[in-house]
Parts: C-alpha cells; sequence; structure tokens
C-alpha cells in the first residue's frame, strides 16, 4: 500500500500537505518508533518512500520554551527586557545551565527519526531553509525533495484583513504562554496586539489572547501579521493570501515563496520588534510561485532490474527458519539476475528448502568448517560477476542487490559498499523478538578508519569475483570479523565506491553465535591478526587505539561495546 | 555595475539586469562609492553581492600549511579533524576569529547591503548567509544564477579517473581536497589555476588540458564553495558529480552528492558516493522571480519640508537641491530663515520655495513650528540646512504611512564625514534600528535629526515641535510624539546626515550644554519609576559630565579617495 503515513500529533498537522496517495512517511519526534517499524516494513516489502521528519529548529524551539519561563520569573520589565536580550544573543544561562545545553527533544527520539530519514528515497523538506536545516541535524540524509506547500491551513479563514488598527500574533497551536516572546516584543509597540493563540486567555498590557474560534475577526482587524510558525512555510503563504503585510521567521523558509515579508528570528524580540514596525508600511507580501500547480514528484528508483549475474553466498548452520527468511528476501530482489548458494555448514539438512527456490543451488558440508570456510566453498562455487554476502540470520531488502549492482555497473569500482540497519533481537517463549532497530553499520569507507573500526556490513558490500585470485579468499584462520578483514584487503587495493543508502537488516541477537555476541577473546584475536597483518605505522596514536581494543577484548567484556537502540518497542516484535 | 574580479567573472556570461550591482570584496570601496552616487540620484539598485563562504575558505588557507609542516599523516589528520570540527588554534587564535576577507571590504559591503532596494543572490543557500552576516533582510530578493561557460564535450562513456574542477582556484587551495582523496586507488587530477603541491599524489594540471582529463573523468568533484553556475555546467558532463554544501548548487541539481569543504572524511565520503552515482540532472523547479515590485507613490496627499536655516548659505543649496530631486511630486518647501543673513536669492533658484525671515535668532524648534503655522500639508517633514534627503526619502515615507493609516514614519539614515575641502571621506550606518520607546527615555536614540515624516494633524495635537529648550528639542520632540502614537519604520538608507570636521557641527560645538539639556529633558519625560531607566540614565550624565558632550561618532568606513559632495 503506497500511501502517505503520519507519525506523531505535529506530523498530523502537516499531513494535508502531502497528497493521500503520495508514497511519504511523516514523522515528528514522537511518532519516530512507529515511524521506523512501518519504514522497516516497507523497505521489506519492496516499497520506496520519502519521509518527512518534522523537527522544530532548535534555537526557535529552546526559545519558545524559555520565553515563557522568563515572562514568569521576572515580574520587572526591564529585567525581562536583559533575559531577553541575553536569550536573543545566546549568553543565557537558567539555573546554572546554559542556554545552548538545555535540550529540546529527547536525543534517542532524534537518533530514531534519523535512522527514519535514512531508510528513506528522498527526503522531504518544505523549503531550502527548512532542507539545510535537517542536513545540520542529519548530515548523511538522503537527498532533500522539495515539497511546494499547497493547501492553505485549514485553521487560517478566508477574511480578508482591513486596514486594521492591531498587530495580529498567529500561533494558533501555541498555547498563550508559548508565546510570550511575542508579546513581550510587542509590548512596546504603543498598539493593541491581538495573540491568537490555543486558547484564550486574560489581557495583559496591550495584548489580547483569543482562541482560534475568534480569528477571523481578529484578522479582519489586522494592521500586520506576524506568523510564529517556527519550521514550515505553509502557515505564511496561506496567511499572505489574506492582504495584510506579513512577518515571518526567518527558519520558516517562507521568503522562499514570498516577496516583500518582513523576517524575524524567532529567537530575538528585538528583530520581532524590528520586523513589525517595518512591515507596518509594506503592500501586502506576493507569492512567487503559483503553489496550487505543482505536482507531487515521482520517487522512483533508478537501479537497474537486470544485468550481469550477481551471486549471494549464504551460510547456513541448524536454523531453517532464518534461513527461510533470508532466501525469502533474495526471492523477491528487484533485480532479477541473481544466484545464491547456501553452504550448509555441517548442519541439518535443508535440501527441501532450497529446492524451493529455484535460482538457489545447495553445498552441504558434511563436517562443521566454520563460518569462514563455508564462505570460500560459496564463493568457490559461485558464477556471478558480483558476488556478496548474506548470512542466514540477515536479510535483504528488495532494492539491495540492484542498488550495488547498479552502483556496480555505473562505475567499473570493484567493490560497493552500503549500509544496514540493526534488528536488535532477543529470544523469547515465541521464538526470537526485535526490541529495537538502529542504524550501526552505515557502510563507510575510510581505508584508515577501517582497521580499527568496521562500519561495514557484512551483506553490505559486493566485490567483482574477479578480483578474488588478487585478493585471495576469506582468512580461514579466523572465526570472527573473516569479513572485515576480507574487506581490510579489498580496501588496501581497489575502491570501494559507496552506495549512501540503506538497503538491508542486520540481525543483533542476544545469546547466539553472531558477529555481536562473540565472545571477547575470539574477536580480540582477529584485531590481531589484522594488527599483525595491517600494522598501522604512520599512526601510533591509532594504533594504541587498536592495541587497547584488543585488551578490553581479551578480557571478555565485549557486550558492553556494541551500541543499542535508541528507543525500544513495548512490546517487542516477532523477528521472522 | 560590476566591481571586482569575481563579480566580473560571474557576469562575463550573464547578461545582467541595469539595475543590479554586483561587486565582491577587491571591489568593494569602488563600489561603495558608485552605490552613494546611484542612492543620491535616486537610482534604486538591487545587489548581488560575492562573498566566498568563509569557513570554507579559512578552511583552504590553513590546509596546505598543515600538510606541510606536519611531519606524520598521524599529526596532519588530527590537525585536519580539528578543521573539520572547528577547533583549531591556529598560531594561538581559535579559528574562529580567523577572518577570510578584509574587514574594510567587508565594512563597505555591509554599507552597499543596506543602500540596496533588494538583493540578488545565486541561491537561497547564499541569500540566507549574505543575511546573517550583514544583518538585514530584504523585502525583495531576487535569485539569477549563470552557467559557466565550459568548452567540454559532454562524456560518452565513464572514464578511470576523478577530476577536481577548480579552474579559478590556485593549487594550494585545493589542497584539502586533494588530501583527502588520496585514500582513493583511484587516479585524481586537480584541474586548477596554477602551480602544483610537491609530495602531492594527485596531479595538478593548468585549464588548458582540461579538456583531455574531463573526458576521462569518471566523477568530478566541483571545487567552486560560493557560486553554482560550474556545478551547473559540469552537470551536464554526463558524469557523477560532487559539489560543495555551500555553493547551492544543489538547488539546481538532482543527484548530486554533498560535501562540506572544510571536512576531509566528508569529502573522501561524497567522492565514494559520487563514484557509484548516477549523473545528476538539472531540477525542474527553480525559484521564479516576481517582476513587478510595488511601485512608490509619486503623488498624493501633500507633504510640507520645513527647512530652517542659520547662516549657512554655502551649505543651504544642496540641502534645497535635495528636495528638488525628490521622486514624490506633491510638495511644498518652506524655508525659515532663523534670523542669519539674507537667503533670498538661493531660494529664488528654487521654483516654488517659500521663504520665512525669523526677525531674530530663536531655537531651532520655534523656526519649525513658524514654518508649521504656514503649512498645508497632509504630511510635515523637516531637514536640516547641511543634511541631505536621498531621492526616495518623502516617497518611502508616505508609503509606509498612507498603507499603515500611522502618524509617524521615521527612516534610516547614512552618515558622511567631510574633509575641510569638502569632500566625503567616510561613511557610516546612522540610525538604522526600529526606534525603542524605553530606550528613547535612556538616550538619544538616532544619529543626527530626527528625519521622517509626522501627520500634520498629530503635530498640531500635541502642540507642535518643543521651543522651549535648545539644544535637545528635537530629542524631546521625539519623546512627546513616542509618548503617544508607534513608530512606523522605514528600514531604508534615505538620508545623508553630514558630519564636518571643521567643528561646525552643534553636538560638538555646545559640549557643556549637554548635560543640562539632558536633564532637563529626563525632567519632563520621567522614567516611571523603572530602575533600568533610572540607572542608564545614571551612566549618560556620568559620561556627559566627564567628557563634557557626547561621544561623536566614527566613521565606519573610509574611501580609498574621497568623493565629492
Amino acid at each position: 500500500m503506497l500511501r502517505r503515513a503520519v507519525f506523531g500529533l505535529q506530523a498530523a498537522v502537516y499531513a494535508a500537505q502531502i497528497p493521500r496517495d503520495a508514497p511519504v512517511l511523516i514523522a515528528d519526534p514522537d511518532g519516530a518508533l512507529d515511524a521506523l517499524v512501518e519504514a522497516v516494513r516497507r523497505r521489506r516489502a519492496g516499497q520506496d518512500f520519502a519521509v518527512w521528519p518534522l523537527v522544530r529548529d532548535r534555537r526557535s524551539a529552546q526559545a519558545l520554551d524559555i520565553a515563557a519561563n522568563l515572562a514568569q520569573r521576572f515580574p520587572d520589565y526591564d529585567a525581562q527586557r536583559q533575559a531577553f536580550a541575553a536569550l536573543a544573543d545566546g549568553s543565557l544561562t537558567i539555573d546554572g545551565k546554559a542556554q545552548f545545553s538545555v535540550t529540546f527533544v529527547d536525543p534517542r527520539r532524534l537518533e530514531t527519526l534519523y535512522d527514519l530519514v535514512r531508510l528513506g528515497q528522498r527526503t522531504i523538506a518544505g523549503s531550502w531553509t527548512e532542507a539545510a536545516r535537517l542536513r545540520t541535524l542529519f548530515p548523511e540524509m538522503p537527498e532533500p525533495l522539495i515539497v511546494v506547500p499547497r493547501l492553505p491551513e485549514a485553521l487560517v479563514p478566508a477574511a480578508r484583513a482591513g486596514n486594521g488598527k492591531a498587530v495580529v500574533v498567529w500561533a494558533p497551536r501555541l498555547a498563550p504562554r508559548e508565546t510570550a516572546i511575542h508579546a513581550f516584543a510587542l509590548r512596546e509597540l504603543r498598539m493593541p496586539v491581538t495573540i491568537v493563540a490555543h486558547d484564550a486567555a486574560p489581557s495583559r498590557h496591550n495584548a489580547t489572547y483569543v482562541g482560534p474560534n475568534d480569528a477571523a475577526g481578529a484578522l479582519a482587524d489586522a494592521c500586520a501579521i506576524v506568523d510564529a510558525s517556527l519550521g514550515k512555510a505553509s502557515t505564511a503563504i496561506a496567511l499572505a493570501g489574506l492582504g495584510a503585510p506579513l512577518c515571518v521567521s526567518s527558519v520558516s523558509g517562507a521568503r522562499e515563496y514570498l516577496d516583500g515579508v518582513r523576517v524575524y528570528d524567532p529567537w530575538n524580540a528585538a528583530s520581532i520588534f524590528a520586523a513589525v514596525s517595518a512591515s507596518l508600511g509594506d503592500p501586502p507580501a506576493v507569492l512567487r510561485i503559483d503553489t496550487r500547480s505543482a505536482p507531487f514528484p515521482q520517487i522512483a528508483s533508478h537501479d537497474p532490474v537486470q544485468g550481469p549475474l550477481v551471486s549471494i553466498v549464504v551460510r547456513t548452520r541448524d536454523r531453517a527458519d532464518f534461513l527461510k527468511r533470508a532466501l525469502e528476501s533474495i526471492a523477491v530482489q528487484r533485480y532479477r539476475d541473481v544466484e545464491a548458494i547456501v553452504v550448509n555448514d555441517g548442519g541439518v539438512d535443508v535440501r527441501a528448502l532450497v529446492e524451493h527456490y529455484r535460482f538457489a543451488r545447495l553445498i552441504t558440508l558434511e563436517q562443521r568448517s566454520g563460518r569462514t570456510a563455508a564462505a570460500n566453498r560459496g564463493l568457490h562455487a559461485a558464477l556471478g560477476t558480483y558476488a556478496g554476502l548474506l548470512d542466514d540470520d540477515d536479510i535483504m531488502f528488495p532494492d539491495h542487490v540492484g542498488a550495488l549492482a547498479g552502483a556496480l555497473e555505473r562505475s567499473g569500482a570493484s567493490a560497493a559498499a552500503c549500509g544496514a540497519i540493526s534488528a536488535f533481537a532477543r529470544r523469547s517463549a515465541e521464538g526470537y523478538v526485535v526490541e529495537g532497530y538502529r542504524v550501526t553499520l552505515a557502510g563507510h569507507v575510510d581505508r584508515i578508519d577501517l582497521h580499527t573500526d568496521d562500519r561495514l556490513p557484512p551483506m553490505g558490500v559486493m566485490f567483482r569475483r574477479a578480483i578474488l585470485p588478487a585478493i585471495g579468499d576469506f582468512n580461514e584462520s579466523l572465526t570472527f570479523a573473516e569479513d572485515w578483514e576480507m574487506w581490510l584487503r579489498i580496501s588496501s587495493r581497489f575502491d570501494v565506491v559507496h552506495v549512501p543508502r540503506i538497503t538491508a537488516m542486520y540481525t543483533v541477537r542476544q545469546g547466539d553465535a553472531n558477529a555481536m555476541s562473540v565472545p571477547g577473546l575470539a574477536y580480540a584475536q582477529t584485531l590481531r591478526a589484522m594488527q599483525a597483518r595491517y600494522p598501522l605505522a604512520e599512526r601510533p596514536e591509532r594504533e594504541r587505539v587498536r592495541q587497547s581494543m584488543i585488551e578490553t577484548y581479551s578480557s571478555g567484556a565485549i557486550s558492553a561495546q556494541w551500541p543499542q537502540p535508541a528507543l525500544t518497542l513495548v512490546p517487542p516484535q516477532p523477528l521472522v | 555595475m560590476t566591481f571586482g574580479d569575481a563579480a566580473r567573472r560571474w557576469t562575463r556570461h550573464l547578461s545582467l539586469p541595469s539595475d543590479v550591482l554586483a561587486v565582491d570584496p577587491s571591489g568593494a570601496d569602488a563600489a561603495l562609492a558608485h552605490a552613494l552616487h546611484c542612492k543620491r540620484r535616486g537610482e534604486p539598485f538591487r545587489v548581488a553581492i560575492l562573498l566566498a563562504d568563509e569557513r570554507s575558505e579559512i578552511a583552504a588557507r590553513l590546509a596546505p600549511g598543515i600538510l606541510q609542516t606536519q611531519a606524520t599523516p598521524e599529526a596532519r589528520e588530527i590537525l585536519l579533524d580539528a578543521l573539520a570540527a572547528g577547533t583549531l588554534v591556529f598560531e594561538h587564535h581559535p579559528m574562529q576569529q580567523l577572518r577570510a576577507d578584509e574587514p574594510e571590504a567587508l565594512k563597505a559591503l555591509h554599507l552597499i547591503w543596506w543602500l540596496a532596494s533588494g538583493a540578488v543572490a545565486r541561491s537561497h543557500t547564499e541569500y540566507a548567509r549574505l543575511a546573517r552576516i550583514f544583518g538585514r533582510e530584504h523585502a525583495r530578493i531576487d535569485y539569477l544564477c549563470g552557467i559557466d561557460h565550459l568548452r567540454l564535450a559532454p562524456c560518452s562513456e565513464l572514464g578511470d579517473r576523478v577530476v577536481v574542477w577548480a579552474p579559478d582556484r590556485s593549487a594550494a587551495d585545493c589542497a584539502l581536497i586533494a588530501y583527502a582523496l588520496e585514500q582513493l586507488h583511484t587516479r585524481v587530477h586537480v584541474i586548477c589555476a596554477d602551480g602544483s603541491i610537491a609530495g602531492m599524489q594527485a596531479g595538478f594540471h593548468t585549464p588548458l588540458y582540461a579538456a583531455g582529463f574531463m573526458s576521462k573523468a569518471r566523477a568530478i568533484v566541483d571545487a567552486s564553495w560560493s557560486n553554482p553556475a560550474s556545478a551547473r555546467a559540469l552537470a551536464e558532463l554526463g558524469v557523477p558529480l560532487a559539489v560543495a554544501s555551500t555553493s547551492g548548487a544543489h538547488e539546481y541539481l538532482e543527484g548530486v552528492t554533498m560535501y562540506d569543504p572544510w571536512d576531509r572524511r566528508s569529502i573522501l565520503r561524497a567522492a565514494l558516493a559520487a563514484l557509484a552515482a548516477p549523473a545528476p540532472q538539472a531540477r525542474l523547479a527553480l525559484p521564479r522571480n516576481v517582476i513587478d515590485a510595488t511601485p512608490l507613490p509619486l503623488d498624493g496627499p501633500l507633504v510640507s519640508v520645513l527647512v530652517p536655516t542659520y547662516n549657512r548659505r554655502a551649505l543651504l543649496p544642496r540641502a534645497l537641491e535635495s528636495i528638488r530631486i525628490q521622486q514624490y511630486r506633491a510638495l511644498e518647501v518652506i524655508v525659515i530663515n532663523d534670523g542669519g543673513e539674507s537667503i533670498a536669492d538661493i531660494v529664488a533658484q528654487f521654483e516654488s520655495v517659500r521663504c520665512i525671515e525669523q526677525p531674530e535668532n530663536h531655537a531651532r524648534g520655534a523656526a519649525l513650528n513658524a514654518g508649521l503655522r504656514q503649512a498645508q500639508g497632509e504630511y510635515v517633514a523637516s531637514l536640516d540646512d547641511d543634511d541631505e534627503l536621498f531621492p526616495d526619502h518623502i516617497a518611502r515615507a508616505v508609503a509606509a504611512l498612507e498603507r499603515s493609516r500611522g502618524d509617524v514614519a521615521h527612516m534610516n539614515t547614512m552618515l558622511a564625514f567631510i574633509d575641510e575641502r569638502g569632500a566625503i571621506e567616510g561613511v557610516s550606518l546612522g540610525s538604522s534600528r526600529a526606534l525603542v520607546p524605553s530606550e528613547a527615555l535612556v538616550s538619544f536614540p538616532l544619529l543626527g535629526q530626527f528625519l521622517g515624516l509626522v501627520r500634520r494633524s498629530l503635530l498640531e495635537t500635541i502642540g507642535g515641535f518643543t521651543e522651549d529648550i535648545w539644544p535637545g528639542e528635537d530629542y524631546d520632540f521625539l519623546l512627546r510624539l513616542a509618548a503617544h502614537v508607534p513608530f512606523v519604520h522605514v528600514p531604508d538608507l534615505t538620508a545623508l546626515i553630514t558630519r564636518r570636521s571643521d567643528n561646525t557641527n552643534s553636538s560638538q560645538r555646545l559640549g557643556p550644554d549637554y548635560e543640562a539639556m539632558h536633564r532637563e529633558v529626563y525632567r519632563r519625560h520621567p522614567s516611571g519609576g523603572r530602575s533600568a531607566i533610572e540607572s542608564g540614565r545614571a551612566v549618560v550624565l556620568g559620561h556627559l559630565a566627564t567628557h563634557r558632550g557626547l561621544p561623536p561618532p566614527a566613521c565606519d568606513y573610509r574611501f580609498a579617495t574621497p568623493l565629492a559632495l
């Protein structure tokens, strides 16, 4: 089902700007976790979608919170003035805490939102201003797609603003106390100010607070309108149609769509005063673009669906239910020319299962030979131009092979890497359950960093099979992180080009034989082997880091080292 | 109107509208002189300031030194990572304090930005950066970006190398990018204006050989940090492209990878992603410009301009001339000769200027009231005999008051510093902020006289200008207005206030009286028991008692050659 989905109250407000049938997930920090679960579901089902993360501008959101307290804490007007001035230049401290250390959103929710953004094909933003702001929060977000705000805000009444006598602050989503900075800024204007807030409230000084139901009357009497929206251009566009001069916030992006608006910084009361003083003599704002005619853009994938054969080596032992899930994820790849080589490493018979998939071949090892040897056996049997791994407990999203094969085809490179999202699973009475998701392996390849830090998921690298003679097999003396050692070898000779997308899911299982939970000793052994083979002579600092890692893992205290999901799913969800 | 090398390069392939003044720091001095000239002649202009992104420039300048002086790769990387994080300290200066451009040039650009009636930018990214630096938002912004002219054919197939495109830059400027890309096994070639860097793996080539290298490119890194024009041209080659996040190129192109020019990791990541990416495409939706801005009214309610003068025969004609060339036509001009030598011959040179002779020299306020009694206009403006209005002054003020139905409009002013020979040696931003009543209760908020427009009926209500104190009559008058009505602020610079070095400005001549004047104004306008105002006033009085006058305004920017007044 390709359609819009909304997560969180803030998100619901902006839903109307996206057509119902557009595949967009709109989420605010409160809805981030639910949205992430839905995003994983859609990716597994092969549905492309874009993500619109709704995060308020950090500085504005802080100011909104702080201002409400300042107004109450300082009854004296001049003390308030001083505090608001400090708020504007960022020098304010509150109870001994510097203003900038005040968090405006739970960092775990923000982290979850980032993971959600990375699962999307594109990132939606309402303006370039918003896109730039999102990029500071989510540096590796997918390319922005600017959606021209099309529908007027439902709450803006169709009144025609007259040449009234009051300045109207438009803040129907804020509580009266949250408009403190506007009320303060306009107190010296010597004019009546009407604040349209979420609720009506008793008048204070020159400000009258009315609820949205009385907005029409207030707007009809407006001589200037201040849009208090912090992050979105749509409200300002709707207000511009009323025919009164308009002040918009610098973070809303409204000035990209409107000509002749006055711009203010929402954390700076003086700039609000200045914008209003100037706007009083302005003509109404003019819309630059016909926002009704813009069609909603396509969120299309450019991956090839066919091409050279790709071999996927699937190692398995005694986990038939997981294997089925892994093979199923290969079966639904959009890229058609795929073969799977299932290597059964001395486990229970899976012949019937593998035979069910026409693209799969089975190699059965009579004895347990270990994961690394199994990988080599599979690779030797592979026929594809390109090859990659998929462990039986991991899965690919349906665009995985196409994305990597496409990158290799286009670029002619020898290897390509993408990222994976980790599913954190735990065994329970009903089988494995997922307790959370997090992007921990983003697929970055920095040759030097790779010596001490593996950010490449095992299934995330695809390479040209022709390089194998030069590179050699997986190192069978390793029982763990053999893939890491292999990528290090590849990257020391070839460029591993980067597909900045999340196209697979890595399973982190507590209490099972799996990368995230191997005994520290094995990990330490791997690191030692890599240290011997790939010394970092020119980087003694980094070598020390690696040495200390080896020492930590030798002591067996490994589990604490791995990241956990930012937010935990309650209740957990079945894994398979 | 193009000033500076970068501006000339930008406009070379661009048909710039005639009212756009394009300037970069190297042309700032001449451009400011020209901007002032345009402003005084009443030719409004929009400004396009080509200012390179500072963080990128500083990184480009510091990187070669780090790469040369540090012996080990690890030491280099630690410093480069500090550079990326913004925590580097260079010769005891934290890098946030370093400036890429001449402070003088920046001051001139700042004044041009304020003189302009609108702005032209190449991208939203660029406009947002400039508005932040210069501290003023324009109500009218237009977007214009050319495409660099490339004599290169589109690539028929992908080559085997990464090309860094920097034909306007020196090799040293590209050192950080070249270093970041040393991680690649793919050969890297840098196309730059000159030079090469010893010991680096990348090949450095002059633009002369660009065609050969570009035809074999597998990915291109555009090393243009502030201008999307080159990226737009490179996109037509059909090769994957990495662009700087500061350039705004991503607003025009779909499918580009972005890098932060100060961060080696981000450069490498973008290059690796570009190698795997399809070629970029032009975006469909570009910012559309609004064709006609609301014109200023040239006719409407009558405005009376009062010009009090006293023994300044040499200066008066310039003031009257500046009224004569006002774009707004419905004016009556009343000159009040405040008991000085005759000016009949001067007034006779100007059409429809009336002259009132005061029998003897009184305070300035009395002269203004004499003029006010004769005034017929809906609005009243005033101008001192030594100052000058820009031609759009009255029109903008009338427009603002007519639209807002307000009673008082006040404008921004520019200060001109006049040398002994009567030439403008430098300028400053005069008053540039909206008047805040409680700040005005502490000190006179405007540099120079109050220059604005007041509804005549309001003047009559409050009993005209202040006559009974002098100096300080304008301060008292302002506070009386502010106590009654809101001020509409017109944030354009519409007047030139002159400061002469020959000591004929009243504030300098009458230093000792200033303290008494403030005490009198404070007495008339009590603080209402507000402690902050009381303490502010105490500071002002203390200063006046010690320094026997207010500090003269400083000259922000001095011209290389003084301008004719």
